[in-house]
Parts: structure tokens; C-alpha cells; sequence
């Protein structure tokens, strides 16, 4: 550390432009939202998303800037954390727009609209960490608010039993990780990320069986959070018990934060011998890859079937990584760092885009079994079209977000001599076409069971729709604009 | 002419939008008009193409970059040379005839329109597969007719059948899939590029000259066994190795889509779909997208004569095994798919033993007779309105044309002279004879009268001796008669675009020097060709000829009949070894999720209505086997750590 004594307001404004952004719209919602009459409570919601939107204008302004002196500190400001805080305060619009969309249906109480925030906010921080104590704070605070968020649905005991276990589970994995963390310090006698680096480098050679100790239980602790195998078992329940937004907020926002955390952690404290410890990263994506997508399977529910899948793709997220592992050149891990953003942004749109679409049907219908989805091409061909776009990319179809997404990663893999991740990424690919196309069967074969009226979605959900339709379609298509920008990063520098 | 070629694959793309936007709304014939103009336009300017490549030679790849990866470019476009000119105008010719003929077959279907959007859709692909320069983009168009064959198959979805079979299909077809991106992404990484051009001679080829399909297969294998445009190889393979390890991958994928050995179980299944579509995709043009790419990765197959060699094995077995099973099936349909395997399997066995003039010759005569058979299928299906060959029978008096038209694809396919069958099957006979695999030439001589006889005891079944329904069959209108009298016309004359006196084809695709293997012309082994077809045909007419005698052949060969009546027991087989065990996998899964975990909660939530005991004591027994799993995968993950840590 420099000696830096006073921190001055730019340097907080530098560090923690966005978050600062964020807690103080998630401060003033919570009390217009008090004060408010219940009539007016809906204007809340709208208020969070100009929150969200600013700070993500204030994060786009970072982008390539370069703050040196932050980054001995506890907050980095380098691109890795702006490229990850965009996707998350992209979907945490998007979402926040579609919670607006289904708010009448789905019988959220209005304070989801600064506990999403307070959520975000954490995993901003998450993201930006560069000390345990940050990390460990900015971890928490996402935690906490999703447990919440989770049991919001009220009077529904789904929603509460899918709060409780989230919380039970939720612990669990935050034990972990802070136990994993705790033998890091022991060793390192610091928490600041670059220094523990350093100060590892003898811990290597002398007690080099702590600090696997600490791997696997940092690894194991984040498998839980974002839900790998074989730690991967309550998602099912969870998202299944909470309300449509919640879930999507799960399986995008809390997963990219806590990939993030997991990618700087990994890299920076024990990217030394990358080469000794990528397999184990390797073998989880693999179990991931193939659990998620048999799990998925034999679900009917399409609540639990996203969830089986959103397993299947975090596996994906994790190839590029653990193959980057085995080539610990810069430029290897930071192509694999791209491949693994590209797929994150394609899987955000995709899944969100799909999760809209399973809140109106499931509004309409009552119901989130396969058979809800029956002949709704014939009542709304616009929405049984969207979801066969964000289905037809989960599959990785060319022409869609998700197929080059997937087509970077295996080329990672290949690059990196991982033949057997790139195979049984495409293997479980094949597999997932068997169960979306349950779906898309049921859309676009069967007809409607006795109500034939058009499923109409408010205006709110359908820009929620186009605006992941138009994203999934256009990464498909022209996927230059992003890869440019990604190659131009500078990642930890 | 060539600069327009984008225009060949727009047009059908065009139609496709115009009857997505208004199709509901438009009549019958104005759907038709919008789909067969856009496809014959299409023809026509195939057509001009082709004539130009015939004057002036091939053009230069036009490409735009798509993908920026490091220091390699993906880029995106379109080519003609001579193989796809001359693919152009096969697909879109047989395609605008069947779509023609659909207007007859599907009137009054309630999704008229829907069916031309997804034949628009599918041509589109079809044509965009053969005319694009890079290996990355004919993967996306190769999926896309996939997707389109699946939309097809299943066209008739209140079908059961139609369901299952295009759900089979599809995931089939993407079992190879597999094979074939990864040997891309291989062939990616060896040579950091996807364009067809660099991957074959090292550069941008910029000279029209040296584009050409000639020579360059040699090039080639200079270029990638030992050339300077050889980077590192992935994995440090020897060239040798790499080259044959690619060659086989991309073969993968040629097998699952040109349903060979041990993939064709999805084809003789795929006939649940409307009989156009067997016609147009399941026989003409999709299927022969797999024989297609191994011509278009001919210079890979050259470079490598161990992957040539399993290339002709798989496609000889494939012909020998389909032409067997094809000699007992009941249903119309699936006598002319298993027959389709075959033939298939007929263009793999030239192309592997290097024969490529003549497998694209084949694949071509084969689009025109194998269409026209399906077409009078389908005619006569739409007349007498069952598939099963034992209920039919005399329509050679009540449907004299649709009888003229099967009788000229039937010959052209037994190979008897002077059909377009006999040249083009004679050729890679001969080409095997020549090359001097015996065993192949004889099994090719085998299922060659296996073909003759099976596709005769069709023709007598159905239009020999008297009408066994309670129908009036009768001809369909000009919509079905036209195609098929053009159809027929191709069958019988097709033949002579290739013959040993005037090889314009051969001269067509070699105009800038040989390729592959060219056999001399041998008139012997062309007049035991002509002689196992009629011996074929001798044998249907023995049995079919007259009533009853067939059954106690069927009785005498006994055990050989079942088997090949139960197509080897290949579904069987697959559904025993691969389909039972993943689905029980699953559904071991499902089990533990639906009843142990989800009777769990039932049990508590149950409890909690009744006794009100909470749901916090009784949940606490699930989220206990949660957490135990997790600290099972803990320890797991620690002993793999402390094997990687060299604690253990």
C-alpha cells in the first residue's frame, strides 16, 4: 500500500462510481417507497431502472481507463470488473423492466425494487474486489438480498421454502468460501489480492497442501453460489419456488458476479501454478456440463428444465477458463477470458428473453409445466417465435448469440489442447436439443387446450422480449461489434 | 453472371419472407407462383452461371470479413466453381418441379402456405450450403437444412409417427454433426482458416485458374503434409495423422447426413413426412449434401488414402446393406428410402476410391431419377391413398402417365441402358473394378441386382396385375403431371451428359486438369452392368409376375427374409445400446427429483396443513441431503487436489 492517507472524494468516486450510483438510488427508492401512497408505490420500479441505467452509464465512461493507484488498493478498476459490471447492469435492467412487466401477476411487493439494487450493488463490488474483506462484504451483500428476494412471493410457500433452502445452501457456500479465504490470509499474512500473490510464492514450495486446501474450498464454496456440479442441487428448488424475475436475477446477475469473483480470485492468489490446479476446474465444468443437461432431461416443469439448463451452461462459462489454465500465457487466458464474456453476454439476453416469455405464459395459463406452452404460436405467434429464437440459442443454433458463443469456447478449448472439454461441450449440446425442443414442440404442434384467446404481453415485458431478441439475434449475426471491443480490453492492466 | 450468384440463394430467401409476412392471406396458386417463380429464377440464373464457368472458367471467391480472432480472420462468401455450378442447377431445377408438384399434392392442406414457407426456407439453405467459400458458414447453412428437414419431417405433427421420426432425424443427423465441427475447428487451428480456398493451397487463391477442383488435390497434399502454410499442429500431429484424423471427422458429419453406415436409421423414418419433401430433401438434395462435402473436401480425402479407403468401405457397405433390406419392406416409401441409402452409399464408394467424376455424376443422375420416383410414389400414393404395396396393384391401365414416369426411374435406377442410371452406376463399377478393389466391385454388383429386383417388385406390385383397393385411382392435375414428365425426360437422357464417347461432365469438372481417378472406358464391365439389371428385373417378374409365388420365396429364404424385413435389427440395436441407458439415466434422475425430493415436500407441506408441525423441522431432512452432497463433493474435490499436489 502507497502511502495514501486520505481518500479523497474522487478517489471513492474512481473506485466506486457505480455502486456509489446504485446504493444511493437504492437508498432513495426504499424511502420514496415509504412514503409514498400505495396508488403510486409502481413508480418505484421505474425509479431503480434510471438508477441502474446511470450507473451503467457511469461504468461505460471507465471503460479503458486505467486508475493505477486503485489497484494496490481494495477496489480494482480495470476492465475485467467494467466489462463484467456492464453485463450485470444490463441484465439488471432488463430485469428490473421485466419485474415491471409481470409486477401485477407475479405479486411482487414493491421493495424488490431497491432489494434488486442492494443485490446489485454487491455483486458490483463482488466483481471489483481486490481485497478478501471487500470481496467477502460485496459476496454477502448479494447473498443476503437474494435470499430475500427469493421469499418475497408472499403467502406463497413455494416462495418461502425456496427462500429458506436458498438461505440454508446459500450459508453453506459462504462458508466455504470464507473458510478457503481464512487459510489464505493464514498463509499470506494479508488480504489484499496482489499482495497475497506475492507473498504465496514461498507458501508454494513449503506448504503447498493448505493452500490446495484453500483452492478447493474457495471452488467449492463459489460451485455452490453459481450452482456447479456436483454442489448444483438446490437450483432446481430455488428457482423454482421464486418469483419469475428472482429466478432470472439468479441465473444471470448472482452467476456473472460470482464468475467474476471466481476468475480474479483464482487468477490473481493462485494463478501461479495454474497449470497444477486447472484440471479441477476442468473436471467441474465437464460434471457440470453433462449433470445440467440429463438433469434437464426429464423435467416437465419449465421452471426446473431452465434451471437444469442454466447448470449445463455455467459449465460452458467454465471451459474457456479451465483450458486457459493449461497455456498460462496472457493472451491465452485473455482470449479465453473473452470467449467466456461473449457466451455470458449471449446467455444473459437468451436467458432473460426466456424467462419473460415464461412469465406470460405462465401468467396466462397458471401453470409452468411444458404443456402451458401448448399452441401458443396460434395465440401469440410473436412470443412462440422469441422463445424459439432464445431456445434455438441455448441449443447453440447458428445464426443466434449462442452459437458463436459456443463456437469461442470450443475453439478455447481446442486452441488449448483440451480436446475432451470441446467434445463434450458440443456432446451436451446435442443432448439439450432433445429438451428444448419439448418445448418448442409443444409451441408450435399442439394446439391450445380450450382457451384460444391471444396471450398479450404488457408493453414493459415486450421491450424486455425485443430487446433480448434483438441482442441474441445480433450476436448470431454480426458478431465483430463485440469481439472488437473485447479484443481492445485491457483485462487487469 | 457470377457476380450475381448471391442472387441464386436470395430468391428462394425472398420467397420465404413474402409468404412468412402474407402467406395466411394469399390463395393457394398465389403461394405457389411466389415460391416456383423465385425458384425458377434461381434456375435460370444457375444456369447462366453454369454456362459461363463452362466459357470462362470458375471465378474468384467474393468475401467479406465476419469474425476477427487474433491475427485470423473469419470471413464470409460466396464462390462458384465448376462442381457447385453444376450443383446450382441440379438443386434448383429439381426444386422448383417440386414445388410445382406440391400444389397438387398438398391442396386443401390446412397449412398450404406454411408448407412453401418451409420448402422457400429449405432451398434457400440448400442452395446458400452449396455456393458459400468457407467451411464455417456452409456448417450454419448445413444446420439450417437440418432445421428445415426437421420442420418437414414433421410436418404432419398430429402424426405421432411424423414426430417421433422428425425428432429422430434430427438428432441423429447431429450425432455426426459433431464429428464434422470438430474436425473444422481442427482444420481451423492447422491451417488458422476457414475459407475452402486457403485451407486447400495455402493462400487466397486470387487467379481464377488455379481454383479450380484440377490439379490442386495434389497441391494440396504437398501443401499439408509438408508446405510452408502449415502452422504448428494442433497437438502436435504429424501432418500425415492430422490430415487423415480431419478427413475422417468431416466424414462423420457426410455420414450422418447422407444417412450411412452405422447412421442411416433416420432416413427410411423421415418418410412420415409429405411425399414432396422426401423427394426434394430426403432424395434429391439434402441427403446428397454429404456426398456434396466430401466432393468439396475432395483435395483432404486425396491427401489421405486411409480416410479415402474408410470412405469407400462405409459407402460400399452402406450400398450392399440398404439394397438388401429394401428387398422385403411393405411400405412404397420406404422401398425408395432404403433404396436412396444405397445409392448414397454407391457416391461414397466412388468418391473413396477416388473416382470423383463419377460420384458426382452419380449424385447427379440419382437427383434426377431418385425425384421422379418419389414423385410417382407420391402420385400414386395421392391416388390410391395407402402406402402399402400388397393393397395396390393394375394402375398401369388407370394411371398410364404416372406408369410411363415410375417405369423410366425404375430403369434408370436398375442401370439399364440407355437410362441416365446405367452410365453413371457403371462408371463407379468400373471405377472400383479398375482401381482394383475386386470386393467392392462385387458387392457394388450384388446390390446393383438387388436394386434392379427390388425397385421391379415395386413396379409390379403396384401397377402389374389388378387393382386390389375400392378407389378410383386417376392422374392428378398438370401441377403433378408436368414435373414428372421432366423429371422422366432428365431420367432417360440425363445419362448422355456423361458417356465415353462425349464425358462432357468429366471435361466440365476437369477443365483444368484431371481429378481423382478416371477410369478407362471398359465395355465388358459396362455389359455385365447391363446384364445383372436385367437379370434383377428377370427375378421380380418370376415372383411378382404371378400371384402367390413370391410368398414361398419369401417362405424358402425364411431367416434371411425376417432379417432383412427387420432391417438388420439396427433400431433395435441402437434403442438397446444407447437410447435405453441415457433415457435411464434420466429418468433415474427424474426419480430421485420427483419422488424422493418432490415426496419429501409433499410429505411436509402435507404436514403442514394437518398438524402445522412447520415446514422448517420437516424440510430440514432434504436441505440435510443438500448440504451432505455438498460436503461429499468437497472431500472429492480435496483428494483430487491432493492428487494433483503430489500430497498423496
Amino acid at each position: 500500500m502507497t502511502a495514501q492517507t486520505f481518500i479523497t472524494f474522487t478517489d471513492v468516486w474512481r473506485a466506486l462510481g457505480p455502486e456509489v450510483v446504485l446504493a444511493a438510488t437504492a437508498f432513495i427508492v426504499m424511502i420514496v417507497e415509504f412514503l409514498v401512497p400505495p396508488r403510486t408505490r409502481h413508480i418505484t420500479p421505474w425509479l431503480s431502472l434510471a438508477g441502474t441505467v446511470a450507473a451503467g452509464v457511469v461504468t461505460a465512461l471507465q471503460l479503458h481507463v486505467f486508475y493505477a493507484t486503485l489497484q494496490t488498493a481494495s477496489v480494482a478498476v480495470d476492465d475485467f470488473s467494467n466489462i463484467f459490471m456492464l453485463i450485470i447492469l444490463l441484465s439488471c435492467a432488463l430485469i428490473i423492466l421485466l419485474a415491471i412487466g409481470a409486477s401485477r401477476k407475479a405479486e411482487l411487493p414493491f421493495e424488490y425494487s431497491y432489494m434488486i439494487l442492494f443485490a446489485t450493488v454487491g455483486a458490483l463490488v463482488l466483481t471489483a474486489a481486490n481485497d478478501l474483506v471487500t470481496l467477502y462484504v460485496g459476496l454477502e451483500l448479494l447473498s443476503i438480498s437474494s435470499y430475500v428476494l427469493v421469499a418475497m412471493h408472499r403467502g406463497s410457500l413455494r416462495s418461502a421454502e425456496g427462500g429458506l433452502k436458498y438461505l440454508i445452501i446459500g450459508s453453506i457456500g459462504s462458508a466455504l468460501i470464507l473458510y478457503g479465504l481464512s487459510f489464505v490470509y493464514g498463509l499470506a499474512g494479508t488480504t489484499q489480492l496482489l499482495s497475497i500473490a506475492s507473498s504465496l510464492q514461498s507458501a508454494w514450495v513449503t506448504t503447498p497442501a493448505l493452500l490446495y486446501v484453500a483452492l478447493v474450498l474457495v471452488a467449492a464454496g463459489v460451485g455452490v453460489k453459481m450452482s456447479v456440479a456436483p454442489f448444483h442441487q438446490w437450483t432446481a428448488d430455488v428457482y423454482e419456488g421464486a418469483p419469475t424475475p428472482v429466478t432470472a436475477y439468479l441465473a444471470v446477475v448472482s452467476k456473472a458476479a460470482v464468475l467474476a469473483l471466481l476468475i480474479r480470485v483464482l487468477l490473481t492468489v493462485f494463478g501461479q501454478q495454474t497449470p497444477e490446479w486447472w484440471p479441477l476446474i476442468g473436471w467441474m465444468a465437464a460434471i457440470t456440463m453433462v449433470i445440467g443437461n440429463v438433469g434437464a432431461l426429464a423435467q416437465r416443469n419449465v421452471k426446473r428444465l431452465l434451471a437444469f439448463s442454466s447448470i449445463g451452461q455455467v459449465g460452458y462459462l467454465l471451459v474457456p477458463f479451465a483450458a486457459a489454465g493449461v497455456t498460462p500465457s496472457a493472451s491465452g487466458v485473455y482470449q479465453g477470458l473473452s470467449a467466456s464474456v461473449y457466451y455470458l453476454v449471449a446467455y444473459a439476453l437468451m436467458t432473460i428473453g426466456g424467462f419473460a416469455v415464461l412469465q406470460v405464459v405462465q401468467a396466462a395459463r397458471a401453470s409452468e409445466e411444458i404443456d402451458a406452452f401448448s399452441g401458443l404460436y396460434k395465440r401469440s405467434p410473436w412470443l412462440a417465435a422469441s422463445m424459439l429464437v432464445f431456445l434455438l440459442s441455448l441449443a447453440g443454433m447458428p445464426l443466434t448469440g449462442g452459437f458463436v458463443g459456443k463456437f469461442l469456447i470450443f475453439l478455447t478449448a481446442f486452441n488449448d489442447g483440451q480436446f475432451w472439454l470441446g467434445v463434450i461441450l458440443f456432446a451436451t449440446s446435442a443432448v439439450a436439443f432433445y429438451y428444448y425442443f419439448a418445448i418448442v414442440r409443444a409451441m408450435f404442434t399442439r394446439q391450445p387446450p380450450d382457451d384460444q384467446t391471444a396471450v398479450k404481453a404488457t408493453p414493459a415485458m415486450n421491450t424486455v422480449i425485443a430487446v433480448c431478441l434483438a441482442g441474441t439475434l445480433l450476436l448470431g449475426v454480426l458478431p465483430s461489434p463485440l469481439m472488437s471491443l473485447l479484443g481492445g480490453l485491457h483485462w487487469f492492466s | 453472371m457470377t457476380g450475381l450468384a448471391w442472387l441464386v440463394p436470395v430468391l428462394p430467401l425472398a420467397a420465404y419472407v413474402l409468404l412468412l409476412i402474407g402467406g395466411r392471406r394469399l390463395a393457394e396458386g398465389a403461394v405457389t407462383s411466389i415460391a416456383v417463380l423465385a425458384v425458377a429464377a434461381s434456375f435460370v440464373i444457375s444456369l447462366a452461371i453454369m454456362i459461363q464457368v463452362a466459357l470462362h472458367g470458375p471465378q474468384p471467391a467474393v468475401t467479406f470479413p465476419w469474425l476477427v480472432l487474433g491475427s485470423a480472420t473469419i470471413s464470409f462468401g460466396f464462390e462458384v466453381t465448376s462442381l457447385n455450378a453444376m450443383m446450382l442447377v441440379m438443386v434448383s431445377f429439381v426444386s422448383a418441379l417440386v414445388l410445382l408438384f406440391s400444389r397438387g399434392y398438398m391442396r386443401g392442406d390446412a397449412r398450404f402456405a406454411r408448407f412453401y414457407q418451409y420448402l422457400s426456407l429449405f432451398v434457400f439453405a440448400m442452395l446458400g450450403l452449396v455456393i458459400t467459400s468457407n467451411l464455417l458458414e456452409f456448417y450454419i447453412f448445413w444446420e439450417l437444412v437440418g432445421v428445415c428437414s426437421y420442420l418437414l419431417v414433421g410436418f404432419w405433427y398430429f402424426k405421432p409417427e411424423a414426430a417421433a421420426a422428425a425428432k429422430k432425424a434430427f438428432i441423429v443427423t447431429r450425432i455426426g454433426d459433431v464429428g464434422l465441427f470438430v474436425g473444422m475447428i481442427l482444420l481451423y487451428l492447422g491451417f488458422h482458416t476457414m475459407n475452402f480456398d486457403t485451407i486447400f493451397y495455402g493462400q487466397a487463391v486470387s487467379s481464377p485458374y488455379t481454383m479450380a477442383h484440377g490439379a490442386p488435390a495434389l497441391l494440396f497434399a504437398a501443401h499439408a503434409l509438408t508446405g510452408p502454410g502449415i502452422h504448428a499442429l494442433p497437438y502436435g500431429l504429424a501432418p500425415a495423422a492430422f490430415v487423415t484424423l480431419t478427413a475422417l471427422l468431416v466424414f462423420v458429419g457426410a455420414v450422418g447426413k447422407s444417412a450411412q453406415f452405422p447412421l442411416h436409421v433416420w432416413l427410411p423414418d423421415a418418410m412420415e413426412g409429405p411425399t414432396p419433401v422426401s423427394a426434394l430433401i430426403h432424395a434429391a438434395t439434402m441427403v446428397a449434401a454429404g456426398v456434396y462435402l466430401v466432393a468439396r473436401m475432395f483435395p483432404l480425402f486425396q491427401a489421405s488414402p486411409a480416410a479415402s479407403d474408410v470412405v469407400a468401405i462405409v459407402g460400399g457397405f452402406t450400398a450392399i446393406l440398404a439394397a438388401l433390406i429394401g428387398l422385403t419392406q411393405h411400405d412404397i416409401k420406404r422401398v425408395i428410402a432404403y433404396s436412396t441409402v444405397s445409392q448414397l452409399g454407391y457416391m461414397m464408394l466412388a468418391l473413396g476410391v477416388g473416382a470423383y467424376v463419377s460420384g458426382i455424376f452419380h449424385l447427379m443422375t440419382h437427383a434426377f431419377f431418385k425425384a421422379l420416383l418419389f414423385l410417382t410414389a407420391g402420385s400414386v400414393i395421392h391416388a390410391v391413398e395407402t402406402q402399402d404395396l400388397f393393397e395396390m396393384g393394375g394402375l398401369r391401365k388407370l394411371m398410364p402417365l404416372t406408369n410411363a414416369a415410375f417405369l423410366a426411374g425404375a430403369l434408370a435406377l436398375s442401370g439399364i441402358p440407355p437410362f441416365a442410371g446405367f452410365w453413371s452406376k457403371d462408371e463407379i463399377l468400373s471405377a472400383a473394378f479398375s482401381s482394383g478393389n475386386y470386393v467392392l466391385y462385387a458387392v457394388g454388383l450384388i446390390a446393383a441386382f438387388c436394386t434392379a429386383f427390388y425397385i421391379f417388385r415395386v413396379y409390379f406390385l403396384t401397377f402389374g396385375g389388378e387393382y386390389k383397393g375400392d378407389r378410383h385411382p386417376h392422374e392428378g392435375g398438370l401441377a403433378m403431371t408436368i414435373p414428372l414428365t421432366a423429371l422422366a425426360v432428365m431420367a432417360t437422357v440425363a445419362g448422355f451428359f456423361n458417356t465415353p464417347w462425349a464425358p462432357w461432365i468429366a471435361n466440365f469438372l476437369q477443365d483444368r486438369g484431371a481429378v481423382g481417378y478416371d477410369p478407362a472406358v471398359n465395355w465388358g464391365l459396362m455389359v455385365v452392368s447391363a446384364v445383372v439389371g436385367l437379370a434383377g428385373i428377370g427375378l421380380a417378374y418370376y415372383a411378382y409376375g404371378a400371384p402367390g409365388r413370391a410368398q414361398r420365396m419369401a417362405q424358402k429364404s425364411g431367416f434371411l427374409y425376417t432379417l432383412s424385413f427387420n432391417k438388420f435389427y439396427f433400431d433395435e440395436l441402437y434403442d438397446r445400446i444407447v437410447t435405453r441407458p441415457i433415457r435411464a439415466i434420466a429418468e433415474a434422475l427424474g426419480f430421485v427429483d420427483r419422488w424422493i425430493i418432490d415426496g419429501l415436500v409433499r410429505l411436509v407441506s402435507g404436514g403442514v396443513y394437518t398438524g402445522g408441525a412447520g415446514l422448517r423441522y420437516g424440510n430440514t431432512g432434504q436441505i440435510q441431503t443438500y448440504g451432505l452432497v455438498t460436503l461429499f463433493g468437497v472431500a472429492v474435490l480435496l483428494i483430487i487436489a491432493a492428487g494433483i499436489g503430489g500430497v498423496l
